[in-house]
């Protein structure tokens, strides 16, 4: 039985570690604090995992859910995400940034949960369809599905953004 | 491919928008993720992660708490063999110090017949030989009275009477003795 050496688990901080707190920071207002505990997790497990990659995801989107179901934690990540999503919405905001990797992000954020899951998993995971729809719970297809229509929300709000900025 | 899923070209601009967007900088600190992380590793290794996170100090080795008892049991033991060694000693020893002489306690009986330690000044050495073949056919002839011979002992017990009967009677005489041959031949040696 092999468990994850600390070279691996470095690896995979180094590679996964924005990724899975931009994962959990869509249920909780302490991302970190759940990828930290699932790396932990995964340093103990007497036997390494198939994907070492995958059984993070699925451990902290485990653990980040638990934790926005904590009353305090939820009215802090309604706090957080209300100022973010109004600092997203201002499209002046995103035009002085004139950042358009700034501005995608904060058009993801305004995405429903179910949906950006599927894209920070699609996007950054470096996941197959299968490992997506298995930590989605649901079909590979429907998780595809559910991708095809975050990606025409954010088309669609990336040409609103440019139509009212042209306007406005 | 099984993973690839239809994508609409004009969702795949965007999907390559969002591919090349740099991730946040992540709050995580990295030391101290993996200083817990080793920690809980070398607790999960031991077989002693706390319940409540707190690092758990490994527990004495049992060996250690049990010395004094594994001690005395050691030393008991030892004493044990010592004294099996002693005994057994002392029992193997008797024979090379003592020799006996046959004396028979009562004529009719053979199976009556002893061993009378006297020291072996009695007796010359000559003398030790026939008494050992006397033996020999004294305890065949009680195999024959109680008629408790198998044909695997019979055939020992003829041959040890062929080899005494070569050594001590007459080669042309050897044939099968009868209990009362055997008896008296018996009383006749013992004088």
């Amino acid at each position: 039985m092999k468990r994850v050496e600390a070279k691996e688990l470095s690896h995979l901080l180094d590679e996964h570690g924005q990724s899975l707190t931009l994962f959990a920071s869509q249920w909780t207002s302490a991302p970190e604090d759940c990828v930290q505990d699932a790396f932990v997790k995964l340093a103990a497990q007497s036997v390494r995992p198939d994907n070492p990659a995958a059984w993070l995801f699925k451990v902290v989107r485990h653990r980040a859910i638990n934790l926005s179901r904590s009353n305090q934690r939820r009215k802090a990540r309604e706090e957080k995400f209300a100022r973010s999503a109004n600092d997203s919405l201002d499209p002046a905001k995103s035009l002085e940034k004139a950042d358009e990797q700034a501005f995608l992000l904060k058009t993801l954020e305004t995405l429903p949960g179910e949906l950006r899951e599927l894209v920070v998993l699609r996007i950054w995971s470096g996941l197959n369809w299968n490992q997506i729809a298995e930590i989605a719970g649901t079909s590979s297809s429907s998780a595809c599905r559910s991708y095809n229509r975050a990606l025409q929300l954010v088309k669609a709000r990336m040409v609103n953004t440019t139509s009212e900025n042209k306007n406005g | 491919m099984a993973d690839e899923q239809f994508i609409p070209p004009e969702l795949k601009k965007v999907e390559a928008l969002l591919r090349i967007v740099a991730l946040p900088e992540s709050k995580l600190d990295r030391d101290n993720l993996m200083y817990q992380a080793g920690w809980e590793a070398a607790l999960a290794q031991l077989g002693q992660v706390g319940r409540n996170d707190q690092p758990v100090s490994p527990a004495v080795p049992r060996f250690e708490l049990k010395s004094e008892r594994g001690k005395a049991t050691t030393a008991l033991a030892t004493l044990a063999a010592m004294l099996l060694c002693l005994f057994f000693m002392q029992g193997s020893g008797e024979p090379d110090g003592k020799q006996g002489s046959i004396v028979s306690s009562d004529a009719s009986e053979p199976s009556s017949i002893e061993l009378v330690e006297d020291g072996g000044s009695e007796l010359a050495n000559g003398t030790v030989g026939r008494r050992n073949q006397l033996s020999s056919l004294i305890e065949f002839s009680k195999h024959l009275s109680t008629g408790s011979l198998v044909k695997g002992d019979q055939r020992r017990s003829t041959q040890r009477v062929d080899q005494v009967d070569h050594n001590d009677f007459d080669s042309q005489n050897v044939g099968p003795l009868s209990n009362f041959e055997l008896r008296n031949e018996l009383l006749k040696d013992a004088g």
